[in-house]
């Protein structure tokens, strides 16, 4: 997907559903911030639509999207193409966390989400390091 | 919103009742001189406050459970219980959370389906809902104190039932509710509803009936103490204006011996010179320790070794009051039984240590802990009260603002967030990133240098992966992360 504008690194962050795990997205918040990225926070209690609007209102490249509950993949159902009909047709979209309840092979989880739209599907526990290399080679930054 | 440090004045706080009573309908029920009454027939051994200072005079060390399950016939069951088989002093009646967001419709429809079923379905007591016959009834059925708790954002309501009906005691606050419990309530709205529940326990003191308030503060994630010791000050300042005359002050230990045992004594020797400086005169301070939040070992043989040791923390800073996690809260809602266990492991420590009278405020680890961290929590209070030229809640709105006020991790959005700690050598919380505090060189070099040794230790930087691996380093039952 190729951006028509200079990526300038604006990322909206936040913890999708009614959990209220903030950690992992506190520290990767603090660590996007450390390394020069725009970061707008939503905090936790987000739905597809709070990302959509913050998305749209700070002319995101990027949105990040934590959730820990194991409820992801419902919550996050159909969001590229609510993203595409907000007009913002290319956006980058990351999702990590605790994304299911049940144990099942990586690969099943991370077609899962792509399928549903997302750019790049995280670990648990993923460090923020390679995050933020990903949307710095993603977004052309640097 | 208005909010500053002063007393409200009985006008003032009636007409903002008539509003609170209406909240639900076992609010009409509350008729204060009948309640006074009610507390001042009570022996005066099931009142919160007066059996803390107790222990302060006696040098005793008491045991504070958490407990709280839904319908009155299964709490009733629960205290009992413990009461019974805990070996523990107090009593606890936890909250329910729909109850903390005033979700008090919600919770009659939940409280109904544990009714019928005889499964509990709320994950506390919902006191609102019980209103004060049901929560005499538990209070009556009971020998012991009995305090009610959980951090929120309105406890107005639950104080008026909660008190009415016989409870003598709280435990949470207007700053750990902000930094842990809400996303977009501005802090001062919290100062206010809390300025409420001050001011009602006042009026019973001015009535003759001690209540205690157990102040909370800010949970801990590897923070350096001074993290959590500002805020509960500033909860004890705000109330104490308010006419709140008995607290108790809440030592959140994190594992490191010199660290946390400097946390006690440094907490309560500021707390007292704060009050003091400021004018509260006649207000009973007592100190109370307890584990850290965040994940623990499933292991029960692993969680009774943490909670020795934590308690073994406490009773060598002698404190007056311990409480603690229990050994199957990892895995579900604690039972009865796993509370009872917990606790009676714990008073095994207390009665080997007490006796020995044997204190740690000679060490020099100890000593340098001290220094600093007194240093800390006046560097950060002062530009506080600064701030609000001299008024400590006009002083903390500006100061969360500015990020003087800061804390790790917060739910709410209306922190900077910059703080952040990270484990030395020893395992003690230092500054990983100190954000926008007013630190001196002398304050920024001392944790730095103490991360550079654990640096050298673990032969590279402290990073973000370093944090994580801190954090979850005790659910491993380890103070630092294994290899």
């Amino acid at each position: 997907m190729a951006n028509t504008k200079s990526a300038e690194g604006i990322l909206v962050t936040g913890v999708i559903g009614e959990d209220v795990h903030v950690t992992g997205i506190r520290i990767l918040e603090h660590a996007l911030i450390n390394a020069g990225l725009k970061v707008h926070s939503l905090g936790i209690h987000n739905t597809q639509e709070d990302f959509i609007d913050a998305a749209v209102e700070t002319k995101a490249d990027a949105l990040l999207i934590s959730s820990l509950c194991g409820h992801a993949k419902l919550l996050v159902e159909g969001f590229r193409d609510k993203c595409t009909t907000a007009g913002l047709d290319n956006i980058r979209l990351y999702i990590g966390g605790q994304l299911g309840i049940h144990a099942e092979e990586w690969e099943v989880t991370e077609k899962t989400f792509k399928d549903i739209g997302f750019d790049r599907v995280y670990k648990p526990f993923v460090l923020p390091e390679p995050v933020i290399a990903d949307i710095k080679k993603d977004l052309g930054i640097e | 919103m208005d909010v500053v440090n002063k007393k409200w004045s009985e006008d003032y706080f009636f007409r903002e009742r008539e509003k609170v009573l209406e909240m639900w309908p076992t609010g009409k029920e509350v008729d204060l001189n009948e309640a006074v009454d009610y507390h001042q027939n009570m022996p005066p051994t099931k009142n919160c406050a007066l059996k803390s200072l107790q222990a302060k005079e006696k040098g005793l060390t008491y045991l504070w459970p958490s407990l709280g399950t839904d319908t009155i016939a299964a709490h009733k069951e629960l205290l009992l219980y413990m009461q019974e088989n805990g070996e523990v002093d107090f009593l606890a009646s936890y909250l329910d959370s729909l109850t903390r967001n005033c979700r008090f419709k919600d919770a009659e429809q939940e409280l109904q389906k544990a009714v019928k079923t005889g499964k509990a379905v709320l994950n506390g007591f919902p006191i609102v809902v019980h209103g004060i016959k049901g929560s005499r009834e538990i209070i009556e059925v009971v020998d012991l104190p009995v305090l009610f708790l959980g951090p929120s954002p309105d406890v107005r309501l639950s104080h008026e039932i909660g008190i009415a009906g016989g409870h003598t005691g709280y435990s949470g606050g207007p700053l750990i509710s902000f930094w842990n419990y809400t996303k977009d309530i501005p802090v001062e709205t919290l100062i206010h509803n809390s300025q409420y529940a001050h001011r009602l326990m006042g009026y019973y003191e001015e009535k003759g009936v001690p209540l205690l308030y157990c102040v909370s503060g800010a949970m801990p994630s590897i923070s350096p103490p001074s993290l959590l010791i500002v805020p509960e000050i500033i909860e004890i300042l705000i109330a104490a204006e308010q006419g709140v005359k008995n607290i108790r002050l809440n030592a959140w230990l994190q594992g490191n011996i010199a660290q946390d045992t400097a946390m006690i004594l440094t907490f309560k020797k500021l707390a007292d010179e704060y009050l003091e400086r400021l004018d509260y005169r006649d207000v009973q301070t007592t100190t109370y320790c307890t584990n850290p939040t965040g994940r623990y070992p499933t292991g029960h043989e692993q969680v009774y070794a943490l909670n020795s040791y934590f308690t073994m923390i406490g009773i060598l800073a002698s404190v007056q009051g311990i409480g603690s996690r229990t050994i199957d809260e990892a895995s579900h809602i604690p039972s009865k039984e796993g509370s009872a266990k917990s606790f009676r492991s714990i008073r095994v420590i207390i009665d080997m240590v007490q006796p020995q009278d044997f204190a740690l405020l000679d060490d020099k680890t100890v000593k340098a802990e001290i220094r600093i961290l007194e240093k800390e929590v006046r560097t950060i209070l002062d530009k506080v009260l600064d701030m609000g030229e001299g008024d400590v809640v006009v002083g903390s709105k500006k100061a969360v603002e500015a990020g003087i006020l800061d804390q790790p991790y917060a739910t709410t959005q209306h922190v900077k967030g910059k703080v952040m700690g990270v484990k030395d050598a020893a395992g003690a919380a230092r500054f990983f990133d100190c954000g926008n505090l007013p630190f001196d060189k002398e304050i920024i070099d001392f944790h730095k240098e103490n991360i550079a040794r654990r640096e050298e230790h673990i032969g590279k930087k402290v990073d973000y992966e370093t944090i994580i691996n801190d954090m979850t380093a005790l659910s491993q039952g380890s103070l630092l992360p294994n290899d």
